[in-house]
């Protein structure tokens, strides 16, 4: 059973974060187990976690129960998904906001991989447009790009200006 | 045999005919031989006186025949030579003059075959020197045909190279202009890169090249 990952969760470093928070809360949660079993009084605060890792754990505890157990199989499961996920690289001219990220990547888990991760970069020489690397090929769909293979269409529009 | 040679062989037999003839006195005169008339008779006996004197006449009569003859014969030799000398001189001139004739026909022909043969080189000379010149006039229009086709292939080459390079400074001046205005949006638009208007966009090309995208994420999956 895989974890599906919402959409906050969009590259493998922000599904290392959410396993580093999970592993955090999963320690905290085993330690106040414990505590609890063998009657100790006082309780540690609770560990922050990112909105994405709380969403993460809200569903997978709605479908899998609510215990540590469960808790090592989410991170278990999310590990894999790192491992065994397809990634691509889409790079923009910008840092891309939070929600063209999210519509970017609901639109790959979508149509490309339910569990694809993206990893986000910028590059200003771009101009615009983005330029995308899946698998062994790199498809630039760049304003540069476009300006370059259009290079003399562009002067010609010059001259005739 | 030409008339001269029939003239010399008669006048040989002529000259032959008349030392024979005083062979003949002089043999004669030293071996006298008695002449037999049987018409007289044999009996007849004359005086000595008569017939020394009748001797005597005798010989006078001959040496006198005899010196006649000589005379004659002397006078014949003389108006025979002179005549020899005479036909010899003129055989002489004859011969000089015909062997002068035939030397200046011989002359003449070989002057005509000189003629002949200077006029032939010359024709010859004339005919190599034609031929000469109309091979200097073909090689100089092949030349000039050559020159004009190596022109014309050289002027192609050279139009060619200045269009090429002319294309070539073209498009370099392009790639600049295109790269100086890439440049100046690039330095415009690096912070105004609005990504938000650009998201439907973005979104298009990722529906444009959905095909392409799945296959790449399932090779690597």
């Amino acid at each position: 059973m895989n974890a599906s990952l919402p959409p906050q969760i969009v590259s493998a470093q922000d599904l290392t974060v959410v396993i580093h928070e999970l592993a955090d809360y999963t320690s905290w949660a085993t330690h106040e187990t414990i505590k609890r079993r063998v009657g100790v009084a006082g309780r540690q605060e609770v560990p922050v976690i990112s909105p994405a890792a709380t969403e993460l754990l809200s569903t997978w505890a709605k479908e899998h129960g609510n215990s540590v157990e469960s808790y090592r199989q989410l991170i278990e499961s999310l590990e894999r998904v790192i491992a065994s996920s397809p990634t691509i690289t889409i790079t923009l001219a910008g840092p891309a906001p939070q929600a063209v990220r999210e519509h970017l990547v609901s639109w790959c888990r979508k149509n490309l991989s339910a569990n694809v991760l993206v990893t986000f970069a910028f590059n200003r020489t771009l101009l615009g447009g983005m330029v995308v690397r899946a698998g062994s090929r790199i498809f630039d769909w760049s304003l540069r790009r476009r300006l370059m293979d259009h290079g003399r269409e562009f002067t010609e529009v010059l001259a005739r200006v | 045999m030409d008339w001269m040679q029939i003239f010399l062989l008669l006048n040989v037999f002529v000259l032959g005919g008349a030392v024979f003839v005083a062979i003949e006195h002089v043999w004669l005169h030293f071996h006298p031989r008695e002449e037999i008339d049987p018409a007289q008779p044999s009996g007849v006996h004359l005086p000595m006186a008569v017939k020394e004197r009748l001797l005597r006449v005798a010989e006078t009569d001959y040496e006198k025949v005899l010196e006649d003859s000589v005379g004659d014969f002397h006078g014949e030799l003389e108006g025979t030579t002179k005549e020899i000398n005479t036909q010899l001189s003129k055989l002489s001139d004859d011969i000089i003059a015909e062997e002068m004739d035939r030397y200046k026909k011989t002359l003449d022909e070989l002057r005509g075959q000189a003629e002949q043969a200077r006029s032939g080189a010359q024709s010859e000379i004339e005919k190599h020197q034609l031929e000469l010149e109309a091979l200097i006039t073909e090689r100089q229009k092949a030349l000039e045909t050559k020159f004009v086709e190596r022109h014309t292939a050289l002027e192609q080459q050279a139009e060619a190279e200045i269009l090429t390079m002319k294309q070539s400074y073209v498009d370099r001046i392009d790639k600049r202009l295109a790269d100086a205005v890439t440049s100046f949006l690039s330095e415009t638009l690096q912070y105004n890169a609005d990504l938000g208007a650009q998201e439907s966009y973005l979104l298009s090309e990722l529906e444009k090249h959905k095909s392409e995208l799945i296959n790449e994420v399932s090779d690597e999956r």
